[in-house]
């Protein structure tokens, strides 16, 4: 798994330029999706932290059939986030601020910074727009249409973007607003789907999750 | 001390001016059908602003026109720094310098007066470029990436491998390296990516979103190149307008700009001169004038000083049929070294207006001063011709021709115009008669405690090859520079080296070289296309490789590899086009496929076509880049050893340059010196043949020498090619002092020769002394050397040259003696 990282290092080189800036505050459409929007945005926003469960099942053309990951996932806002893989690999990625920390199985943790490890940063963008909750400042490179109750679909202006990612859907518990579901159209029809279950809001998660992949003090 | 007046003559003694009308006539029409052949002979004088006249020596001058080629001497360095003040969050302020970057990139790169604009690298770079180096990856590999991939091909590493690959593609990033993973599943284009690090090693930051950012992402750089000379100010001073109009536009606010390279020294050199010389040129005007009229109280004199100018138009029209093109820095200092020639007019005004007797006898008297003086005048200006500056040799063939010209201009109008004047010039300007033994005894051992100075401070003087010692950067300019550095941090000095080729192939393949030479002597710091382009022999030898490689591997590798991939859960034929291509036969990698590739913003910089090397097009030389950071434990030398084992090679660096200027130099300075020096020693000794006179009429020389060294051993400042040149004018100036005081005998002549001895004297100190309090170094040199250099030969002129020469007699004894012939 180590090799993974080094990879994915080394293509990060190249995909620097994908990175594109997804900021630029637009004007979502007016409406049911505003208001939408601006409930979730208030979830958020109210959201300090959160600690959820994931499935992550893929499709792939690549792939002899569909693969399922497990994992777990906590939040706390503004900028720490834990991903972990616990099945059928383990595998850690910690986010806090401008810097970060991977473990891949026994091999030593791997400190990384966002600043000058553009897969790093990639993967980091790539899981906040999925979690961050600030669909609104997406509407600038992405058309933002609800796409039924409480479940948003996003897809990117431009035509570099989509030929990797064609579509994001992103379902919200319509209690919570918080996501309930991502799934991911890739060009190909390849999908990537992720679930997220036994959320827990305003967890409180140990300041240790993010500082270190053993989660101890 | 004391002199003697001669007696006012009344009205009806004075004598006409020289000759008869018709005469003078045709004095004046000789003169000026000269002047006007010169006229016409200059106007077609090409006139050239190349700097790297002003170098001594071919090799150095050589390596500098080859960093003209290369674009490096008109390259733009621009950093665009974001206050984050300005803006809520350190996102936004980012955003903010991009666009600005953006924005003013774009508007660069459009304009005509800059071209090879870099600021940022094309957005479809990363989708384009694994596609585009797929091709070319068996030729970018080298021997240790293959033997790093074989370590990896065995049966246990396959399974690595292609669960990495799953397991990548399972990660948050896989949507985004699925199409790499399938047509690279070995990795080897990661094998080549540190091979691109090598385009962008100048300078510390990191690419993001393609553009250069500093380590703390609050600067941005934009490279480019102008199409106007930049060591040239009208160039320089348009290139800085545009961007100054284009940063007025485009930089959102809080994002401030800068700008380091040759431009702000050009600019800045250009307006430090000026403003000296606006400031210094009205003072010294207005001082000498004051003086000559004060002392001379005649209007004629602006005559005087008019005169000797009128040689310039022939001596410049004979230089350009010399030397075809000249320097205009060679015509300017040139045209002021005509101004030597205004002490020979003085003279004469002098002798013509203030002594008694007939113009044609006093003509006759005064021929042999002029005529000697004038010869180690202009000897010391035939020395110069061997300079090893070729504006330096402009400057002599001007200097040389024009005082000849210019005392004969004197000798002939000057007797038409200047009759003996009914007023004298002022009685307090009297020059002083060294008569009681002991104040000669003192004079003499003042004379001879200076030249011991100077004597004993000779072998400890300094000399500075440092071409920057003449640079006259301003405050902007040193913290736009301070501001660079800190930024991009470039503290260690840099060294350019230069493959050339007739062809391109032939550049790559000495670049290579270059490539393999810093690769094996582990370099640190080092930037260059070799890496990615290697020469068409190293890619031939690399295709071999690559068959070779896969060969070893077996036939039933293919199967192997499919194996592994359906073992990690990889779809069956999903890596088939690339096992496919490993079996293709692969093709060499073009420099034009490289240029037109997106890479081209970094590429372009390192390689030169012919086309784009200028006016200054020799040889059609294909030219590539590397630049080199030296330091402690890599040094200069060891490049060099390089360069000395391939012709092909150059390197070009500072220090290289300022040991090779020294060492000119000092030759320059020591073997022009000597020469003049003995020039003017002969001369002496075959006019005045007794030691003790020839003493006398070097003494002002030496005086002024043994000033110079003390001065500049004393302030511990160190000789460049300034002081040369000046030292040399100033030996030209004294040396005349020193032959006029001799040869004037007797009380009455001697007060009019010292008298016009001081004036000569004040108005060169007067005219170049100013420039001692310039602030640009060059014309604060320039001043300095000469203030201390006359201000040491005059006095010797007036007060030891005459105790020397035994004509420094008492004013009762000089009277009473009758007049000798000279």
């Amino acid at each position: 798994m180590m090799r993974v990282w080094w990879i994915l290092q080394k293509i990060g080189l190249l995909l620097l330029l994908l990175l594109l800036p997804i900021t630029g505050k637009a004007a979502a459409e007016t409406g049911e999706l505003a208001a939408f929007l601006r409930e979730v945005e208030r979830a958020a926003a109210e959201m300090r932290s959160m600690s959820c469960a994931f499935t992550q099942e893929k499709e792939l053309a690549m792939f002899d059939q569909p693969v399922v990951f497990r994992g777990k996932l906590d939040l706390l806002r503004p900028d720490r986030l834990r991903w972990e893989f616990v099945s059928p690999v383990s595998s850690i990625l910690i986010f806090k601020g401008d810097s970060g920390l991977r473990c891949d199985g026994n091999s030593p943790p791997a400190r990384f910074d966002l600043q000058k490890d553009p897969v790093m940063r990639l993967v980091a963008r790539q899981l906040w727009l999925w979690l961050g909750g600030e669909y609104d400042r997406l509407a600038e490179d992405y058309h933002l249409t609800l796409a039924g109750d409480a479940t948003l679909l996003i897809e990117p202006k431009d035509p570099g973007m989509a030929e990797f990612i064609s579509s994001l859907t992103i379902s919200f518990n319509p209690e919570t607003h918080q996501p309930r579901q991502v799934e991911i159209k890739e060009a190909g029809g390849d999908l990537t789907r992720l679930t997220f279950h036994d959320c827990q809001l305003d967890s409180d998660p140990d300041e240790a999750l993010f500082s270190r992949c053993d989660g101890g003090e | 001390m004391a002199v003697s007046e001669p007696p006012v003559p009344s009205r009806s003694e004075l004598h006409p001016p020289v000759g008869r009308p018709r005469a003078t006539l045709l004095r004046w029409l000789l003169v000026l059908l000269l002047v006007l052949l010169g006229l016409f002979q200059a106007l077609q004088l090409q006139l050239s602003d190349d700097a790297l006249d002003l170098l001594p020596g071919e090799a150095v001058r050589g390596d500098l026109a080859l960093l003209q080629r290369l674009g490096l001497v008109d390259r733009l360095f621009l950093t665009l720094t974001v206050d984050p003040a300005y803006y809520p969050s350190t996102a936004e302020a980012r955003t903010a310098l991009q666009q600005g970057v953006e924005q003013a990139g774009r508007a660069m790169a459009a304009s005509e007066l800059l071209v090879e604009v870099f600021y940022r690298l094309p957005p479809d770079l990363a989708r384009n470029l694994p596609r585009e180096l797929q091709p070319y990856l068996p030729v970018l590999l080298e021997r240790q990436d293959l033997a790093e991939l074989a370590s990896r091909l065995d049966e246990e590493g396959l399974a690595r491998i292609m669960e990495d690959n799953f397991n990548l593609l399972n990660s948050p990033a896989g949507m985004v390296v699925k199409r790499q993973v399938q047509h690279d599943p070995l990795g080897l284009l990661p094998l080549v990516l540190p091979k691109f690090s090598r385009l962008q090693q100048e300078h510390d930051g990191a690419m993001v979103d393609g553009f250069f950012l500093s380590e703390d992402r609050r600067s941005a750089l934009i490279l480019a190149e102008s199409t106007r000379s930049l060591t040239n100010s009208q160039g320089a001073a348009e290139v800085a307008g545009l961007l100054q109009a284009i940063m007025a536009d485009h930089l959102p606010s809080g994002v401030d700009w800068g700008v380091v390279g040759s431009l702000p020294h050009t600019l800045a050199n250009y307006q430090a001169v000026q403003r000296d010389l606006r400031l210094l040129l009205p003072v010294a005007s207005v001082l000498l004038l004051t003086m000559l009229l004060l002392t001379l109280r005649d209007a004629r004199v602006l005559l005087v000083l008019a005169i000797p100018f009128l040689a310039a138009p022939v001596a410049i029209a004979v230089m350009g049929l010399v030397h075809g093109r000249v320097s205009a820095l060679a015509l300017g200092f040139g045209i002021v070294l005509i101004g030597v020639a205004v002490d020979f007019a003085v003279h004469i005004y002098l002798f013509l207006a203030r002594e008694e007797g007939e113009p044609h006898a006093m003509l006759r008297r005064l021929l042999r001063p002029v005529s000697l003086a004038t010869l180690t005048t202009a000897g010391v200006f035939v020395v110069l011709l061997f300079s090893q500056v070729p504006s330096h040799r402009q400057m002599a063939t001007l200097a040389f021709t024009g005082i000849l010209l210019a005392v004969v201009f004197s000798w002939l109008l000057l007797p038409t115009l200047i009759d003996r004047r009914p007023r004298q010039p002022a009685k307090w300007f009297t020059p002083p008669v060294v008569s009681a033994w002991t104040h000669r005894l003192l004079v003499l051992g003042l004379w001879g405690a200076l030249l011991v100075g100077g004597l004993l401070s000779w072998p400890a003087l300094q000399y500075t090859g440092n071409l920057r010692v003449l640079d006259a950067p301003d405050d902007q300019v040193l913290a736009a520079e301070k501001h660079f550095r800190a930024t991009w941090g470039r503290e260690g000095e840099l060294a350019f080296v230069v493959a050339a080729g007739a062809t391109l192939a032939e550049a790559q393949e000495h670049n290579f070289t270059v490539y393999r030479y810093l690769q094996q002597h582990d370099w640190p710091r080092w930037q260059s296309v070799a890496p990615l382009l290697p020469g068409p022999a190293v890619q031939r030898q690399r295709l071999a490789d690559w068959q070779a490689f896969w060969a070893a591997r077996g036939e039933d590798f293919p199967e192997r590899f499919r194996q592994a991939a359906g073992q990690a859960g990889f779809a069956p034929g999903v890596f088939d086009s690339f096992l496919e291509w490993l079996t293709t036969q692969p093709g060499l990698l073009e420099a034009g496929t490289m240029l037109a590739g997106p890479l081209r913003p970094l590429v372009s910089m390192m390689v030169r076509k012919p086309e784009q090397q200028g006016n200054d097009r020799q040889t059609a030389e294909f030219l590539l880049l590397t630049t080199v950071e030296l330091t402690e434990s890599h040094r200069l030398p060891e490049l060099l050893a390089l360069a000395d084992g391939h012709s092909a090679i150059t390197v070009l660096a500072n220090q290289k340059w300022r040991q090779q200027v020294e060492r000119l130099l000092r030759h320059d300075l020591a073997v022009l010196t000597s020469a003049a020096a003995l020039l003017l020693l002969l001369l002496a000794v075959l006019f005045f043949r007794r030691p003790r006179t020839v003493l006398a009429v070097l003494a002002p020389v030496l005086s002024a020498l043994a000033a110079m060294v003390l001065f500049s051993r004393l302030t511990g400042g160190e000789l460049n090619m300034m002081h040369l040149l000046m030292g040399i004018m100033v030996i030209g100036l004294s040396v005349d002092y020193g032959i006029f005081v001799v040869c004037a005998r007797g009380e009455r002549r001697s007060s009019t020769t010292l008298l016009a001895v001081s004036i000569c004297a004040a108005s060169s100190m007067i005219s170049f002394g100013v420039l001692a309090f310039a602030q640009h170094p060059a014309l604060h040199s320039l001043g300095i050397t000469v203030l201390w250099g006359i201000g040491a030969a005059w006095p010797t002129a007036l007060l030891v040259s005459p105790v020397l020469a035994g004509n420094a007699l008492p004013a009762g004894v000089a009277a009473r003696q009758p007049k000798e012939e000279l």
